[in-house]
Parts: C-alpha cells; sequence; structure tokens
C-alpha cells in the first residue's frame, strides 16, 4: 500500500488556495453557453422594454413638474444616503421625452441583439437617469432592473439568437465560440444578484411578526387596493393562507443556496416560478415577476435549451434550426 | 496563461469582489459593518443606483392607505362641495394599471416621511384644483382584519378596521400671499 505524501501545514493550505482560485476562476471566467444568455437577453429585454413603453404613456405626470416632483427639486426627492454626487437626470421636458424613446430603442436594440453590449450601457444610463428625475415612482422592477441591465454590460449576449450572428453569417461557429473574459462574470453578476435579492428579503421577513405566524399573506390577500381579484374566500382555508406565508419566507431564505445544488434546481425554479406567476396574476407586480422569473433562464442548462430548440424546429418545420448543432 | 490575462484576471476579480462587498453590505448599511464599512461603497452604489435595500413586503404586508383632502378655494368656497377628495382615486376595476401602480407608490414614498410629504405631495395635490387657497390633508389606514376573526362569509369592507390619521391644513399659496 502506498503511504500518502505527508504535507505540511504550509503545503496543505497552498493547495487549498490553489483550489480557491481554480473554482473562483472557473465560476467567474469559464466560458457561458450562449443560448441561455440569449434567451434571457431577449425575455429580459422584452419585459423591460413593454414595462418603460407604458411608463412613457404616461411620462409628462413622472418626468415633468406636471407629477409629483418638479426636476429643480429631483435630487431633494431621494434621502441623503441614496443621493448620487453626479446626477445626471433629464432636466427639461423635452430631455425627458428624448431620455424616454432613446431608452427604448436601445432596448428594441438589445431584444434583437445589436450590439446588445453597447445597448445594455446606453439603456443603463438612461435608465438611471430616469430614475434619478423622479425616485418617487421607482418600484421594485426598476430596482432589480438597475442589475441585471449592469450585469448585461458585460455579458456577450449576441453570440446566438442576435441580428449580430446573423449578421455575420457565422452563427454555428458564432454560438459556438468562446466568450471573452468578461461575459461569464456579467452572468454571475445577475445570477448573484438574484441570490442576494431572496436571501434579504427572507430574512427581512424574518422580523415581522405576520411571517413567523403565518398571517402575512393574509394581509396581502385583504388589501384590496392591490389585489386584481377577491381572494378573500382563501380565509376559509387558513391552513393553506399559514403554509403560502411560511413557505414563501423559506423558500426566500434558502434559495441562494439550494438553485447552486444541480439536483434541487430545477424544483427552486419551479417554486419560484409559481411564486411570482401568483404575485403577478394576484397583486399585479406583474413586470416585478417578469423581471425575476428572467433571471431564472440564465440557471437552465445549455442542454435543455438545445433540446427546446430542436423540438421547435421540429413542430415548426425549421430545418435550419434542426441543423444547427452549436446552439 | 499569459501575463497580460492574468493581469486582467485579477483586476476583473478585485472589481467583483468590491461590487459584491458594495450590494451585500449596503442593504445592510444600518447594522454595525455597515456603519463603519458603507462610506467606502456609498459614492459608487449610489452613482449607479445600486444602493438599495431589499424588503418586499417586509417586515410585514402595508396596510392600504389613501389621503383624503378638503379643498378650500381662494374666495372662501370649497372646492368638489365640501366633499372630501381621494387620492390616489381608487382604480377603476381590478383590472392591472401600471400607471395606478406607480402613482400610487409614489404618493405612499412622499407620503411616509415627513419633509417629503410637505415639500413635495401637498403642493402637488394645491395643484391639483387651480385656485386653492389650502388643503386640509388627512391620511387614512385599512387594516385587514384577523384571519381568526375575519367572519367568514363577510363582505369586505366588513373585514376591515379604518384608522384615520390626523387632519392637517396646509397652505397652498406662497408664503408672501396669506389666504384671505
Amino acid at each position: 500500500m502506498i503511504e500518502p505524501p505527508i504535507q505540511t501545514p504550509i503545503q496543505a493550505t497552498k493547495l487549498q488556495l490553489a483550489n480557491a482560485i481554480r473554482t473562483w476562476d472557473r465560476f467567474f471566467f469559464a466560458p457561458f453557453a450562449a443560448l441561455p444568455l440569449a434567451v434571457f437577453r431577449i425575455v429580459f429585454g422584452s419585459t423591460i422594454a413593454i414595462m418603460y413603453l407604458l411608463r412613457f404613456a404616461n411620462w409628462r405626470f413622472y418626468f415633468t413638474d406636471e407629477g409629483y416632483i418638479p426636476a429643480s427639486r429631483a435630487m431633494e426627492a431621494i434621502a441623503e444616503f441614496y443621493r448620487p454626487d453626479w446626477p445626471i437626470f433629464p432636466s427639461t421636458p423635452t430631455a425627458a421625452w428624448f431620455s424616454q424613446l432613446a431608452l427604448l430603442v436601445v432596448l428594441v436594440s438589445l431584444v434583437i441583439g445589436f450590439f446588445p453590449r453597447i445597448s445594455a450601457l446606453i439603456a443603463f444610463g438612461l435608465h438611471l437617469a430616469l430614475i434619478q428625475r423622479n425616485v418617487a415612482i421607482v418600484y421594485g422592477g426598476d430596482l432589480v432592473t438597475t442589475f441585471f441591465l449592469f450585469g448585461m454590460i458585460f455579458s456577450d449576449s449576441g453570440r446566438a439568437l442576435s441580428v449580430m450572428s446573423l449578421w455575420r453569417r457565422r452563427t454555428e461557429s458564432v454560438a459556438g465560440e468562446r466568450a471573452d473574459l468578461f461575459s461569464t462574470f456579467g452572468v454571475r453578476l445577475i445570477q448573484l444578484q438574484l441570490c442576494i435579492i431572496y436571501g434579504y428579503s427572507g430574512m427581512e421577513k424574518l422580523k415581522g411578526a405576520s411571517w413567523w405566524d403565518g398571517t402575512a399573506v393574509w394581509a396581502v390577500i385583504g388589501n384590496h387596493q392591490l389585489m386584481m381579484f377577491d381572494t378573500s374566500w382563501l380565509r376559509r382555508f387558513p391552513l393553506m393562507i399559514a403554509a403560502a406565508t411560511l413557505s414563501s419566507v423559506l423558500f426566500e431564505i434558502y434559495f441562494p443556496v439550494l438553485v447552486w445544488l444541480k439536483p434541487l434546481r430545477k424544483w427552486m425554479l419551479i417554486v419560484g416560478f409559481t411564486m411570482h406567476a401568483l404575485i403577478a396574476l394576484t397583486v399585479g407586480l406583474v413586470f416585478f415577476s417578469m423581471v425575476m422569473i428572467s433571471a431564472y433562464l440564465l440557471f437552465i442548462d445549455d442542454e435543455t435549451y438545445r433540446l427546446l430548440y430542436r423540438l421547435i424546429g421540429r413542430r415548426f418545420n425549421l430545418r435550419q434550426l434542426e441543423k444547427r448543432p452549436g446552439l | 496563461m499569459r501575463p497580460a490575462r492574468v493581469v486582467l484576471k485579477v483586476a476583473i476579480s478585485t472589481f467583483i469582489v468590491y461590487q459584491l462587498f458594495a450590494v451585500l453590505l449596503l442593504p445592510i448599511s444600518g447594522s454595525l459593518p455597515g456603519r463603519k464599512l458603507a462610506r467606502f461603497f456609498t459614492p459608487y452604489a449610489n452613482e449607479l443606483g445600486m444602493n438599495t435595500t431589499w424588503n418586499f413586503f417586509s417586515p410585514g404586508p402595508s396596510p392600504m392607505f389613501f389621503l383624503q383632502y378638503e379643498v378650500e378655494m381662494s374666495d372662501g368656497s370649497e372646492a368638489n362641495n365640501g366633499e372630501p377628495l381621494i387620492y390616489p382615486p381608487p382604480r377603476e376595476g381590478r383590472t392591472f394599471s401600471d400607471g395606478w401602480s406607480r402613482r400610487f407608490y409614489g404618493m405612499r414614498y412622499l407620503a411616509l416621511d415627513s419633509e417629503r410629504y410637505v415639500s413635495f405631495l401637498v403642493p402637488f395635490l394645491c395643484r391639483q384644483t387651480p385656485g386653492a387657497a389650502a388643503i386640509y390633508v388627512q391620511g387614512v389606514l385599512e387594516k385587514i382584519e384577523d384571519i381568526e376573526k375575519a367572519d367568514t362569509w363577510a363582505e369586505y369592507p366588513d373585514m376591515t378596521e379604518r384608522m384615520s390619521l390626523q387632519r392637517e391644513r396646509h397652505s397652498c399659496l406662497p408664503e408672501s400671499e396669506p389666504a384671505l
């Protein structure tokens, strides 16, 4: 029997350090599949494009002195702790209108994958500028969008299902080619941000008595100011309300860990999808839910997408799709 | 591996660590580590709109909230025949309305901070009625009855408890122009 070489504590530490660096390197810099990123780009981009198209319909109320906040005092509306040192908001109605329009144009550009990184960068800047102009009307969907757009600036999301890949007429090789150093870490920032949002949301809920005693969901259901349907009949099933309350907290707290474990990933995504679908349908937080769900697409295996891609190709008799093994 | 690539990876890794610290620390900026370290991250995060908390429906879902107000006109009369106005006006039916949601969240954001309330919301409400000299505003909270106490067959209004906050008078005129 061969004795394993004896390691000194220094050698063992060096080995552990090398392993940690390798893990970090793999996690943040190993190539990330083109298809999940492309699908995320399309779904997330379309969601926020529609969200901001609807916002555009009320632009005078949101971004001119007709609304809550006059341009001259836009920064005062932001609490000092959150206030940027160099504001970039549009200060005239014309500038606000053009910023909205430009945001929509670059979002469409992002969705179709036309210079997606540059589109994401411009969209990020315009998005921030409009948030600064009227911080009062910002809701969860806008906040999460900030972080996801930031990740998109780094991610090379145009390697598949994009105008760029069609334009170059080399979709197969483009889809299969390695992304640069920045791409994967952009994706990881989005994935980690999703985990941070859930983790903190879950832990913040633990501060509230109603989440502990299982009645918080009833307080939401009973809020007819927000609810889309009358679901007050659910009070006849109090244990169901308690189960929904406690499972929401458990899901949010454990998602950041369990989603990284392959055997449990699928179930975490299914539970999360169900939770957000219910929130969207009942409380009307449609865009917030869609933005959150869009990030789930980055956790789905490339293999699953390829299978779906081939099935769609077969279903609609699109031979071209089936022929592209690179996707 | 080429040295340039290693240097780039180290630079990106440093940025990743900084970014992760920022997004992990700032939501708990009131904690001890937050109080000690937040100043290293706030300028960066504020510029990029990343200084935020994540507390959806927490510590508990908010009760229903709206403003009830009456308007005193410059000629001494009362707008809307003295009937209180509601802001935001209730949604028409239970349809999805992004515009209503943003109005509602905006009202709540401004109303829950006394400084923002006086600086932004009161002048906004004054502007809704041209010729207004003063408004009397009252916040109204509606809390749903405890699930164990809620009558199984009761209708919504019978299941909510209404709490009216203090009614306050606010002048709509510039300070130099007193009301009649």
